[in-house]
C-alpha cells in the first residue's frame, strides 16, 4: 500500500490538494479563501492530468525528422493539450469569482458569506 | 456530405462572433442582432431536423478533417436537431416575453451585453447537444455557468448579487466533480471521444476490469451534473438564483440551463458508457431515490414558501426529479419520458416566470401571493397564460404534463413490485402536491380582488411569447405521438 503511495506520489499530492481545495471551497466563510480553494482544485487537477501524460525519458512532443531515431520517444501531448485549456477556463472563473467578490464587499463591506446573507435578507425587508 | 451537415457548427460559430460583436453594439442594435441570431438558430435546426429525417440516421462531423481518435467531432441525429430547435426558441420567447422589463432593471449591466450573455449562453447550449468529445462538453459547461451567472447579476440588487455568489460556488464544485470524472476516464481509457471511450469501455467491461475505478468515475460526473441541474439534495441554490433575476434570466436559468447538463448526463449514459455498465454501476438506484425524494420535498417546500418567484422555482426541483425518474428508469421509454417532460418544462417553466411577472406587475409589484387576487382579471392573457402553465405541471388532460405521467407510470410497471409501487405511489402523492400549491395560486388570480381603471398593456412580444409558449404545451398534448416516435428514433441514433 505505501509502496503504491510512494510509486504515484504525484497523483497521490494532486488527490490531497484536491480534497484540500473542495473542502475550501465548500465549507470556508471567506470568499477570497474560497477562490484560493477553487484554484487549488483545478489546480490539482492539472498536475493529475500532466503527471499521467509524462512518460519516464520521454522528450518534448515536437518533431524533428533528423534526429527522430527509432527510440526516441515522447510525452503525451494531449494532457498538456488539456491542462492548458483548462488553466484558461480556470483564470476566466477567477476573474469572474474575483470581480463577484468586489462587487459583494463594496455593497456590504464585508467578505464572510453568511454576513453577506444576513445584510442582503436585511436590505430587501 | 449534404450541405444541411454544416449548420452544427455554423450555428455555433454565428453566436460566438454574434456575441462578441454585440459587446461593442448599442443596446438597440444588440437587442435586434440577438433576436435575428436566435431566430436564424432555429430556422437552422428546422432546416437540420428535415433533411436528418430524410437522409435518416446519424451525420458525425469531423472538425478540420483530422479522423477519429486524434480529432475533435460533431455528432448529430433527430434527437439533437429536435433540442436544437426547441432551446433556442424559447430562449428567443423568454427574451420576447422579459423584453419589457429590460431597459427598467438592466441598469448597471448594460443592456448590450445581456444579449451577449445571452448568446453566449446559446452557444454552449448548442455545443452541449452536438458535441461528441467530453473534453468539449467540460469547456462548454464552465462556459455555461459563467453565461448564467451574468444573466443572474444582470439585475444591480443585492440578493441577485448574493445568489449568483452561491450559485457559482456550488456550480463550480459540480465542475469540478465532472472534469475529475472525465480525467479519470481519459486516464482509464486514453481517448476523449465518446465513441472511442465506449469501445474502450466494453473490452474492460468484458474483461471485469476497472470496475470500482468505473463506478467511481460514473458516480463523480453524474453527482457533478446532478449539483449543477439542481436535483434534490443539491437544489438549495435554486429558490434564489431562479427568483431574483429579471423575469428574462428567471425563465431562461430554469428552463434552459438545467436542461443543457441533463442532455449531457444523458448523452454520458448513452453513448460513453452504454446501458451495461450503467447497471452494473447501480447508479440508477441512487438516481432514482433522489428523484424521488426530490419530487416530494421540492413540491413540500414550494407549498411553504410565500412568494410566487420562489414556488415556481421550488417547482423546478420537483420537476427535475421527474426528469430524473425517467433517466434513472434506465430503458428506452424512460429516456424518452425523461426528454419529453425536458422539453414540456422547459416551454411551461418560462411561460409561468413571464406570466407571473406580468401578474405581479398589476398587482402592485408585489412578490407575496397575497396581492395576487384577482390578477387573472385584470390581466386575462397572462393570467390564461400562467394557469395553463400551471396545468401543464400538475398534469391535467389537454396538457403535456399528463402524458409524462402517464408515460413514467406505464414505465415503472414494467419494474419489480416493490419499485412499480414506490414510483407510482410517488407520482400520486406529488401530483396531489402540485395540485395543492398551483391551484391555489390558479384560484387566487381568477378570484375577485380589486379592480383598476387603467389597464395595462404588455406589448406585442409579450403576447406572440405567451402564445407561442402556450401552443407548445398544448402540441406536447395533441401532437404526443409523432414528438414521442421522434424522440425514440432519434434515441436510437443517438447511442
Amino acid at each position: 500500500m505505501l509502496q503504491k503511495l510512494a510509486d504515484n506520489y504525484v497523483s497521490a499530492a494532486a488527490v490531497i490538494l484536491f480534497g484540500i481545495g473542495f473542502t475550501t471551497l465548500l465549507l470556508n466563510k471567506n470568499l477570497v479563501r474560497k477562490i484560493i480553494g477553487f484554484s487549488f482544485m483545478d489546480s490539482a487537477m492539472f498536475l493529475f492530468l500532466a503527471a499521467q501524460g509524462y512518460i519516464e525519458g520521454g522528450k518534448a512532443p515536437i518533431l524533428d525528422p533528423d534526429q527522430l531515431t527509432a527510440r526516441t520517444t515522447f510525452i503525451n501531448p494531449v494532457p498538456a493539450g488539456l491542462v492548458l485549456t483548462g488553466i484558461v477556463v480556470s483564470v476566466s472563473v477567477t476573474a469572474l469569482m474575483l470581480a463577484l467578490t468586489v462587487r459583494l464587499y463594496r455593497r456590504y463591506h464585508s467578505l464572510d458569506i453568511d454576513e453577506i446573507c444576513r445584510l442582503a435578507g436585511k436590505e430587501e425587508s | 456530405m449534404s450541405w444541411w451537415a454544416d449548420i452544427p457548427l455554423f450555428s455555433i460559430i454565428l453566436c460566438l462572433l454574434s456575441a462578441a460583436l454585440c459587446s461593442v453594439l448599442k443596446a438597440r442594435a444588440a437587442r435586434v442582432t440577438g433576436y435575428t441570431v436566435l431566430a436564424l438558430c432555429v430556422s437552422g435546426g428546422v432546416m437540420l431536423l428535415s433533411g436528418l429525417l430524410s437522409a435518416g440516421g446519424s451525420v458525425t462531423f469531423m472538425m478540420g478533417h483530422f479522423p477519429a481518435p486524434w480529432g475533435n467531432e460533431i455528432r448529430f441525429g433527430q434527437l439533437e436537431a429536435l433540442l436544437a430547435i426547441v432551446f433556442p426558441l424559447i430562449m428567443l420567447m423568454s427574451l420576447l416575453g422579459g423584453a419589457r422589463r429590460m431597459e427598467e432593471q438592466v441598469t448597471s449591466f448594460r443592456e448590450n451585453l445581456y444579449y451577449t450573455v445571452c448568446l453566449l449562453l446559446n452557444a454552449a447550449l448548442l455545443s452541449q447537444i452536438y458535441t461528441n468529445d467530453l473534453f468539449t462538453g467540460y469547456v462548454f459547461l464552465e462556459i455555461m455557468t459563467l453565461a448564467s451567472c451574468g444573466l443572474i447579476i444582470a439585475r444591480s440588487k443585492g440578493k441577485a448579487l448574493v445568489s449568483a455568489m452561491r450559485y457559482m460556488i456550488l456550480n463550480l464544485i459540480g465542475s469540478g466533480l465532472f472534469l475529475l470524472g472525465v480525467i479519470l476516464l481519459y486516464d482509464v481509457t486514453g481517448h476523449l471521444l465518446m465513441e472511442n471511450i465506449r469501445q474502450a469501455l466494453e473490452k474492460l467491461h468484458a474483461g471485469g476490469e476497472y470496475k470500482t475505478g468505473l463506478t467511481v468515475i460514473i458516480a463523480l460526473i453524474t453527482v457533478g451534473l446532478c449539483v449543477k441541474s439542481a436535483l434534490f439534495p443539491f437544489h438549495t441554490w435554486v429558490p434564489d438564483a431562479y427568483s431574483n433575476g429579471t423575469p428574462a434570466s428567471n425563465a431562461i436559468l430554469s428552463s434552459l440551463v438545467s436542461k443543457g447538463y441533463i442532455v449531457l448526463l444523458i448523452k454520458c449514459y448513452c453513448r460513453v458508457f452504454g446501458p451495461e455498465v450503467i447497471s452494473g454501476s447501480g447508479i440508477n438506484n441512487l438516481i432514482m431515490l433522489l428523484a424521488l425524494s426530490g419530487m416530494i420535498i421540492g413540491s413540500l417546500d414550494a407549498i411553504r414558501t410565500k412568494e410566487t418567484g420562489r414556488m415556481i422555482a421550488y417547482s423546478s426541483v420537483a420537476q427535475i426529479g421527474y426528469i430524473y425518474l425517467g433517466v434513472a428508469l434506465g430503458s428506452e421509454a424512460g429516456y424518452a419520458a425523461a426528454i419529453f417532460h425536458l422539453l414540456l418544462h422547459s416551454a411551461s417553466k418560462s411561460l409561468l416566470f413571464l406570466s407571473a411577472d406580468a401578474l405581479q406587475t398589476v398587482s402592485g409589484e408585489s412578490c407575496e401571493f397575497g396581492p395576487l387576487a384577482g390578477a387573472g382579471r385584470r390581466a386575462k392573457g397572462a393570467g390564461v397564460a400562467f394557469t395553463l402553465g400551471a396545468f401543464s405541471l400538475v398534469g391535467l388532460p389537454f396538457t403535456g404534463g399528463f402524458v409524462t405521467k402517464l408515460l413514467l407510470g406505464r414505465e415503472a410497471l414494467n419494474r419489480s413490485v416493490p419499485v412499480a409501487v414506490a414510483v407510482l405511489a410517488v407520482l400520486v402523492v406529488s401530483t396531489l402536491l402540485n395540485i395543492l400549491y398551483f391551484l391555489r395560486t390558479v384560484i387566487l388570480i381568477w378570484s375577485p380582488g380589486e379592480t383598476v381603471k387603467k389597464r395595462t398593456r404588455f406589448g406585442p412580444a409579450f403576447g406572440i411569447s405567451m402564445i407561442i409558449l402556450g401552443t407548445g404545451i398544448l402540441a406536447c398534448f395533441f401532437l404526443a405521438s409523432p414528438l414521442l416516435d421522434l424522440i425514440c428514433m432519434g434515441l436510437t441514433n443517438f447511442s
